[in-house]
C-alpha cells in the first residue's frame, strides 16, 4: 500500500473515532439515588438491577436510599448495609480485590495455555545441525 | 379423545425410534444396507408420528380442549389464535414436543439427504434415533404433553403475561430448534467415530449441519435479545441470566468448529480438535436443555420446576460419558498428517480464535454453574452477576477482536504473500480510532479499546473488498465480469468477511450501548416535562383501560410532535403479575427507550427513560454475519469457474491468494 493510502486511512480511522465519540457523548448527569441503585441487585430476582426492578421490596429499597441519601449518609455506606443485610449477591459489582469467582477460569486458562505451549514446542521439529557430529 | 390419540401417536413414536435407534446400530455394525434402509424408515415413521401429535396438540389448544391438563394450565379462552399456536411451546411437556418434532424431522431430512456409506448412515441413523428415543420417552412417562385432567374446568388458567406477546411466535421457534439440532453434526462425527473412517470426509457430512444449528441458534440468540429488549423492560437485551448464557455455549463451540474446521481442510490439521467441538456442542446444547428444564439454577426463563431434571442429568452424563469414550476409543486414527509450525500463520491464528472462544464458553459455563457448584462445596449459593462475566470477557473479546483484524492478513503456513506487508494497516486504524475518541472527549479506556480493535477488524475487511474492486476497475470492462466470478468462486471466504463485518457491527452496538447510555429515573404530574440526552419529554396523562382479567395503564408523553405511549398491564388472573409495554424511538444512532414503571394515584406517573444508542446496530449486524457465513457455505462452492481469457483467469487466480 502507498504513503497516501496508510494517512487516508488515517485520516478515515481518526475521524470515524472523532465522529462517532461527539454522537455518542452523553449529556444526562446520573443522580444519586440512581448512582446508589445502579450498585444494587434486586434481592428477589435474577440478575435484576434494583433501578429497573418494580418488585414492592425494591420499591421499598429505593424509598429508603432517598431517605437516607437525603439524611446524608455516604453512598458507600448504604451499600454496605444492604450487603451486610441480603449478602453479597445484592452487589451489582463484585467487592473490590480479588475473589475467587474471578480467578478460577482465568487459572484454569493459564493451565491450558501453558499445557499447550509445552505441547506446541514438544511438536516442534527438531533443528537441523550443521555437520557430521552423528 | 384427542389427548387419548395424542398419546397413542407419541406411544406409536417411541417403539419407531426405539427401533430405528437398534436397527441403525446394526446396519452399521454389520454394514448391512436393507438394514440401515429400514432404520431410516422407521426413523421417517417416527418424525411423521412426532408431527402427527404437534398438530395434534396445537388442535387441542386452539379448540380449547381443556380436558387436557397441558391446555388448561397454559391457555384461556380469551388468549387470541396466534398466541394459541405459540403457547404449543410455551409450557414444560410442549416445548419438549417441539424439540423432539425439530430433532426427528430435520435429522430424518439430514439422513436422507447425506453422502456417505451405509455404513455411515446407519451409524448416524442410530444416534439421531437414540436420542429420539431419549426425548420420546420423557414426553411419554414423564411430561407428557396430553395428560388428562380428572375435572374439566370450564376455562384455563391463560398463558404467562411475559409470554403474552408477538416476540413469542418467532423467538422459541429458532432457539429451540438451535437446541435440537446439534444433535445432527453430532450424530455424524459419532457415526464417523464407530465407523472407524480415516478420510476428510466427515467434513463434508458435517460442516452444512454444523452451520444449519449455528445459523438457527444464532437467529434464536438474537431474537432472544431483541425479545428482551421490547418485553422486559429493563433497558438492556442481555442480562447474563443462566438460561441465555447456555444458549451461548454450544453456539460458541460452533463457532470454533466453522474456523478450525478450515485448519483441517487446508492443512489436514487439528482433526481431533473438530471432532471434539462437534461432540462438545452437543453435549452443552443438552446441559442448557437439563438447567433449563430442571430448574436447577434461578433463571427468569425455568416457568416451571419440574421432575425432568434427573432425567436429563442423566442423559447428560451419558452424552458426555460415549462421546469422550468414542473419541478416546479412535484417538489413534485421528492423528494429523501434518503438524503446526510454531509460526506466525493463519492456522496459528484460527488455533488461537479456537482458544479464546472456548475460554470464553469455559468463563461462562464456570459463572453459569458456581451457584451449584458452590451450595455443593460450601453449603452456600454463590451467584456471580453482570460485572463477573463483564470482567472475565471483555479480554477475551477484545482478544477475538484482535484476531479479526491480523489473521485475514497471515499467509497460510507462514509463507510471503503480499497481503502480509498490509499488516500496518490495522495498526494504524486502531491507534488513529483511539485518537479520535480521545480528541472527541471519550475518556473510559473500555470505550477506546473497544472501539480501536473494531476500526482494526473493520479495516482488514474491507482491504479484502477493496481488493476484488481494485483488482476489477484496473481490468478491462470484461475482466469486471471474472471480478464477479471471483467473488462468487470464493464466495466462502467473501461471505466469512460479511459475516466477519456483521460481528464487528454487533460489537459496536453492544460497546456504544453499555459505555454510552445514559439513563433516568423520574416521577412526573401531568404537563410536567423532563430532559434526558437530546430529548425533552413532556408527560400529558395517564389512562386506563380493562381487557379480561388484564389492566392496563397507558402513560402519553409527548416528544416535540411525536406522541410515546409506555404502559403496563397487571393480570388479575395470574396473581397480579405484570407486564410491561416499552416505548422505543429508534434511530440508527441511538434509542429513546421509555418504561412506565408505576401510575400513582394522583395522576403521576414514575417513568424509566434510556437512551441507549446504537442498538439498532446489533440487529442489523446480527443479520449480516448468519447471513453471511449461510450465503458462503450451504451451496457447495463449484470446483470450476469458466473464465475464457487467461487475463480475466488470472484475475480469479489472484483473488484466491
Amino acid at each position: 500500500m502507498s504513503l497516501r493510502g496508510y494517512v487516508l486511512v488515517l485520516l478515515l480511522a481518526a475521524a470515524a473515532g472523532f465522529g462517532l465519540a461527539r454522537a455518542l457523548a452523553g449529556t444526562t448527569p446520573v443522580s444519586r439515588d440512581l448512582a446508589v441503585q445502579q450498585r444494587l441487585m434486586c434481592p428477589q430476582c435474577s440478575q435484576t438491577r434494583l433501578d429497573v426492578c418494580d418488585r414492592p421490596i425494591c420499591t421499598d429499597m429505593k424509598a429508603d436510599i432517598h431517605r437516607r441519601l437525603a439524611a446524608g449518609e455516604p453512598e458507600d455506606s448504604i451499600v454496605r448495609g444492604y450487603a451486610a443485610r441480603y449478602g453479597d449477591s445484592v452487589l451489582a459489582q463484585p467487592r473490590g480485590g480479588v475473589d475467587v469467582a474471578t480467578l478460577v477460569p482465568w487459572v484454569l486458562a493459564a493451565a491450558a495455555l501453558a499445557l499447550l505451549i509445552s505441547t506446541f514446542l514438544r511438536r516442534a521439529p527438531p533443528r537441523r545441525h550443521s555437520g557430521a557430529g552423528a | 379423545m384427542l389427548g387419548i390419540i395424542g398419546g397413542a401417536a407419541l406411544l406409536t413414536a417411541l417403539v419407531l425410534a426405539g427401533f430405528a435407534a437398534l436397527l441403525g446400530f446394526w446396519s452399521g455394525l454389520r454394514d448391512h444396507e436393507p438394514a440401515a434402509r429400514l432404520a431410516r424408515r422407521a426413523l421417517y415413521a417416527a418424525a411423521a408420528m412426532v408431527a402427527f401429535a404437534s398438530g395434534w396438540l396445537v388442535a387441542a389448544l386452539v379448540s380449547h380442549d381443556f380436558a387436557i391438563a397441558f391446555v388448561a394450565e397454559h391457555t384461556d379462552r380469551a388468549t387470541p389464535v396466534p398466541l394459541l399456536v405459540a403457547a404449543f411451546y410455551s409450557g414444560q411437556a410442549g416445548s419438549l414436543l417441539y424439540w423432539t418434532l425439530v430433532l426427528t424431522v430435520l435429522g430424518s431430512i439430514a439422513i436422507a439427504a447425506a453422502p456417505g456409506t451405509s455404513q455411515l448412515r446407519g451409524f448416524a441413523t442410530g444416534v439421531i434415533a437414540t436420542v429420539a428415543t431419549f426425548f420420546i420417552l420423557v414426553l411419554t412417562f414423564v411430561a407428557n404433553p396430553f395428560d388428562l385432567l380428572t375435572t374439566v374446568p370450564a376455562d384455563g388458567a391463560g398463558l404467562n403475561p411475559l409470554l403474552r406477546d408477538g416476540g413469542m411466535l418467532i423467538h422459541p421457534p429458532f432457539l429451540l430448534g438451535g437446541f435440537s439440532s446439534f444433535a445432527l453434526p453430532f450424530s455424524f462425527t459419532v457415526a464417523t467415530l464407530l465407523a472407524g473412517r480415516s478420510d476428510a470426509d466427515w467434513l463434508a457430512a458435517t460442516r452444512r449441519l454444523a452451520l444449519l444449528s449455528w445459523g438457527l441458534q444464532g437467529v434464536g440468540l438474537t431474537l432472544g435479545m431483541w425479545w428482551a429488549y421490547h418485553v422486559l423492560g429493563w433497558g438492556g437485551y442481555w442480562g447474563w441470566d443462566p438460561v441465555e448464557n447456555v444458549a451461548l455455549l454450544p453456539w460458541l463451540a460452533t463457532t470454533a468448529y466453522i474456523h478450525s474446521s478450515q485448519v483441517e481442510e487446508r492443512r489436514r490439521l487439528l482433526r481431533g480438535w473438530n471432532f471434539g467441538l462437534l461432540l462438545l456442542a452437543f453435549c452443552l446444547s443438552v446441559f442448557g436443555t437439563f438447567v433449563v428444564r430442571s430448574g436447577v439454577i434461578q433463571s427468569v426463563h425455568s416457568f416451571v420446576a419440574s421432575d425432568v431434571g434427573p432425567w436429563f442429568f442423566g442423559f447428560l452424563v451419558a452424552a458426555v460419558g460415549l462421546s469422550g469414550a468414542a473419541l478416546a476409543w479412535r484417538s489413534r486414527t485421528l492423528g494429523d498428517a501434518a503438524r503446526l509450525e510454531p509460526r506466525v500463520s493463519r492456522e496459528a491464528a484460527f488455533l488461537l480464535n479456537n482458544l479464546v472462544l472456548i475460554a470464553l464458553a469455559a468463563a461462562i459455563f464456570w459463572g453459569t454453574v458456581l451457584p451449584v457448584f458452590s451450595q455443593l462445596m460450601t453449603g452456600q449459593q454463590a451467584v456471580v452477576g453482570a460485572s463477573f462475566y463483564e470482567r472475565v470477557s471483555a479480554p477475551l473479546f477484545l482478544a477475538l477482536l484482535a484476531l479479526l483484524a491480523v489473521g485475514p492478513l497471515l499467509p497460510w503456513r507462514g509463507g510471503g504473500t503480499p497481503r502480509r506487508r498490509l499488516l500496518p494497516v490495522p495498526a494504524i486504524a486502531a491507534a488513529a480510532v483511539g485518537a479520535g475518541l480521545l480528541a472527541g472527549g471519550v475518556t473510559e479506556p473500555g470505550a477506546i479499546l473497544a472501539f480501536a480493535a473494531i476500526g482494526a477488524a473493520v479495516s482488514t475487511v474491507l482491504i479484502e473488498y477493496l481488493r476484488v474492486a481494485r483488482l476489477a476497475a484496473g481490468a478491462h470492462s470484461r475482466h469486471l465480469s471474472a471480478a464477479a466470478r471471483l467473488l462468487v468462486r470464493n464466495r466462502r471466504r467473501y461471505g466469512a468477511y460479511l459475516a466477519h463485518l456483521g460481528i464487528l457491527i454487533v460489537a459496536a452496538g453492544i460497546a456504544g450501548s453499555h459505555f454510552f447510555q445514559q439513563e433516568r429515573q423520574v416521577v412526573l404530574r401531568p404537563q410536567q416535562t423532563v430532559a434526558v440526552g437530546r430529548y425533552a419529554l413532556q408527560y400529558t396523562g395517564s389512562s386506563t383501560s380493562t381487557t379480561g382479567d388484564a389492566v392496563r395503564t397507558t402513560a402519553a408523553i409527548r416528544l416535540g410532535d411525536e406522541r410515546l405511549e409506555p404502559s403496563r398491564t397487571v393480570y388479575g388472573g395470574a396473581g397480579g403479575q405484570s407486564s410491561t409495554h416499552v416505548a422505543i424511538r429508534s434511530t440508527p444512532l441511538e434509542d429513546l427507550y421509555v418504561v412506565l414503571a408505576s401510575a400513582g394515584n394522583d395522576g403521576s406517573a414514575t417513568l424509566l427513560i434510556f437512551v441507549n444508542p446504537m442498538v439498532t446496530w446489533i440487529w442489523v449486524g446480527a443479520a449480516l454475519l448468519v447471513g453471511g457465513v449461510l450465503l458462503g457455505h450451504l451451496k457447495p462452492v463449484p470446483q470450476t469457474v469458466p473464465v475464457r481469457s487467461a487475463a480475466a483467469r488470472k484475475l480469479v487466480v489472484r483473488g484466491a491468494e
